[in-house]
């Protein structure tokens, strides 16, 4: 439901370095789904809770879970659920919401897959919406808040300082994040939604000095570092942004989540032993198989990202290298396009990975690709950075698309490559192309 | 033994065991200097374009991208190495062959550093005893009591506890939370997992072993590869054709077509049967 969700693992650590039992009472600003607030009432039922956020979902939640009511009509494209006559109380019409939440993927979307689903929720809203009954019956109860207050975190705040409560702070990443989240639902659902100033994150600095200075305790969630603060809570997963605490607490927490590479048993390339007569072995892979070898062999500090399909290379059954694609990010080059998210090489030697950027346009590795995505396969593009006006590995086999610097300028050029399909199977692209023009040089100069 | 020391820059320790040397004073032992038990070793600060990192097919160890960063991050805050790297020179290459730390070096150079600090052998050694301290280097390196390291690490702040390599995850001092969504749920999608075979009996019969399980839940519909093919370009032409990128819409637009196609086929059909008495009239 929420992009910008605490990650359950964030709070733990949260719960690990505050001492709750010395607070007074808890104010928790932009609660979002109420995630903190129900794991503070299960371990602290005695702590008193004031919830806020300013967005429509939260607001009703929030109010139901203090027995309070406001005003709600879903209108334009959510207009059948004012006329339904089941959906009439409070409850109900918080319940209709969180579908309606739900639907909002869907709503402002015009294509075909969006309008299915939202046809979808139309037809079938009765099921949707008793389970979102169900849902808020079981969840209330663990909620019990003491207080909601729909408008400004930062209002908030001044609130928690006055009533010397602790402050629970999870404000957006990002300027207008809730904004356009929720932009469909402000277009359909009629409320009296708050006046409020935009949130910039670049104010946060100044907010949580604010904070510090006031003497309350605090726990404030950012993706930011500050050169005069200290963070206390680091949490990193992936290439996701990190999540860092400031809290007034003499305790710290450290969590980086990665997968482990699984190491598993093979015979690397020995580029003297190939012959015009060895035989290639494309053998698909799973992640973890590929992040183990890219441990090894490739740049020793890149964050790994799983692609669509993986395969390891094979001569004479010596490992040489593997391939992962990827779906890319934008299809600027066209929708048939994959994105070469690696092309490693376990040996820098006989210009081996010229051949694993070869083999990568392959059409027996892409129209597996093809099939496993459903959709016709037929141009690679992949991104090299070299301090060189040119990668020597893609030069000659691959199209230079375009080139740009690279923000930093000690990283030198970042360039993108693409080559059209080629209709050969890795085997042919050994025996016609890399063995005559490589690997038989390579072979006769060591045997020489 | 050869000769080529920097007298001015001896500081005898030991005996000639352990010494502090310039790098210009690093001696390049040759099978003639003997193979002692014995190992000497010389404690210097290099450039570290004198040293050769072992290529990683001749590495076992290996750090995860992770590990890497928070080394190198490490080096860059302390802007030193703070424990040296042992290295073999190599009279064939001029290089000093990095037998332990080669992890450390590559850090370093991310770190910006360009002076190494080495412990470098400076008895002749065979190639297996190389590869022995070498592996044992990575190997014999103790085994931590969880209590103690936990309140070590307990110790620290945070900017060292990141530093320390280890993590609130290396240890069971976190508690589980259990905490719902509020979401209601996706709809209930239908999956169907359709399984291509080649004509292999084998690989046919496990899959029917495997539709036979009670347990599973998804559906098995088997084909023959070049059916599949075929499906495959039946919905990458609806795909195309009717600008869909979404393959459930494309099969769906796919099967609608089908069906277009049918009642069409059943049309035709229709005419077809009305003609045909015309037809047994003309021959009567």
């Amino acid at each position: 439901m929420f992009y910008g969700a605490v990650p359950t693992a964030c709070i733990e650590q949260v719960f690990r370095i505050l001492d709750f039992s010395s607070w007074k009472a808890a104010y928790v600003c932009c609660s979002g789904s109420f995630r903190i607030e129900r794991a503070l009432k299960a371990k602290f039922p005695h702590l008193q809770v004031f919830s806020n956020d300013v967005s429509l979902y939260s607001s009703a939640v929030g109010y139901l879970a203090c027995h309070r009511e406001f005003n709600i009509r879903f209108e334009g494209a959510l207009a059948f659920i004012e006329e339904r006559p089941d959906v009439n109380s409070f409850f109900e019409k918080v319940a209709a919401l969180l579908v309606a939440c739900d639907m909002a993927r869907y709503g402002g979307r015009k294509n075909e897959y969006a309008r299915k689903h939202f046809e979808y929720y139309v037809e079938n809203f009765e099921l949707f919406f008793n389970r979102a009954k169900d849902r808020l019956d079981r969840t209330i109860p663990e909620m019990p808040l003491d207080g909601y207050f729909c408008g400004d975190w930062r209002k908030h705040v001044k609130q928690a300082i006055e009533s010397g409560a602790g402050i629970l702070a999870f404000p957006p990443f990002f300027k207008g994040d809730y904004e356009s989240q929720f932009k469909f639902i402000e277009d359909n659902i009629h409320w009296p939604a708050p006046d409020y100033d935009l949130y910039n994150p670049k104010m946060l600095g100044d907010i949580i000095d604010e904070v510090d200075a006031s003497g309350a305790p605090y726990c404030i969630l950012s993706d930011q570092l500050f050169e005069h603060r200290k963070p206390v809570l680091e949490y990193v997963t992936g290439r996701k942004v990190p999540h860092y605490c400031y809290a007034r607490t003499d305790k710290s927490s450290v969590r980086h989540l990665y997968k482990a590479p699984e190491p598993f048993a093979y015979d690397p390339i020995n580029p003297a032993n190939l012959t015009a007569d060895s035989q290639v072995q494309v053998v698909q892979a799973e992640s973890r198989h590929m992040d183990f070898i890219k441990d090894i062999y490739l740049q020793k500090t890149i964050i790994h990202t799983t692609g669509v399909a993986n395969f390891l290379i094979f001569i004479d059954k010596m490992l040489v290298g593997g391939i992962i694609y990827s779906l890319p990010k934008y299809p600027t080059f066209g929708h048939s396009t994959i994105y070469l998210l690696s092309d490693v090489t376990l040996c820098r030697e006989a210009k081996l990975s010229k051949f694993i950027a070869y083999l990568a346009t392959s059409k027996s590795l892409l129209d597996i690709v093809s099939k496993k995505l459903i959709s016709r396969i037929d141009f690679v593009v992949t991104t090299a950075r070299t301090h060189n006006a040119v990668s020597m590995k893609y030069r000659g086999i691959y199209e230079l698309l375009n080139r740009r610097e690279a923000d930093d300028p000690a990283e030198g050029n970042i360039i993108n490559y693409g080559s059209k399909m080629r209709a050969e199977t890795p085997q042919e692209i050994y025996s016609r192309w890399y063995w005559p023009k490589y690997g038989k040089s390579y072979v006769n100069k060591r045997k020489s | 033994m050869s000769t080529n020391e920097n007298p001015d820059a001896l500081l005898p320790i030991d005996g000639e065991q352990y010494r502090f040397i310039a790098a210009e004073a690093i001696i390049f032992p040759t099978p003639a200097d003997g193979d002692g038990e014995t190992v000497k070793v010389a404690f210097s600060a290099v450039p570290s374009s004198m040293l050769h990192t072992l290529a990683a097919e001749d590495n076992a160890r290996f750090m995860t991208a992770d590990q890497m960063r928070r080394l190198a991050s490490n080096l860059k805050k302390d802007n030193a190495i703070t424990s040296a790297v042992l290295v073999y020179p190599d009279v064939e290459s001029r290089k000093l062959i990095v037998l332990s730390g080669n992890h450390r070096v590559e850090a370093a150079l991310l770190a910006g550093q360009q002076i190494i600090p080495v412990m470098v052998i400076q008895s002749y050694l065979t190639e297996e005893r190389k590869l022995a301290i070498q592996l044992s280097h990575n190997a014999i390196t103790g085994q931590d009591d969880p209590n103690i390291l936990g309140k070590l690490y307990e110790s620290l702040t945070l900017e060292y506890k990141a530093y320390s390599g280890l993590t609130d995850d290396s240890f069971n001092i976190l508690e589980k939370l259990d905490i719902d969504s509020l979401a209601i749920g996706t709809p209930q999608y239908e999956e169907i997992l359709l399984q291509f075979l080649p004509a292999d009996k084998d690989a046919f019969m496990k899959h029917l072993e495997r539709l036979a399980k009670p347990k599973e839940k998804r559906t098995y519909l088997l084909a023959e590869y070049e059916d599949y093919s075929r499906l495959f370009d039946a919905i990458v032409a609806v795909k195309q054709f009717k600008n869909i990128f979404n393959t459930a819409v494309a099969i769906r637009a796919l099967a609608d077509l089908a069906i277009e196609r049918l009642q069409q086929l059943e049309a035709e059909a229709e005419v077809e049967a009305q003609a045909e008495p015309q037809a047994d009239a003309k021959e009567t």
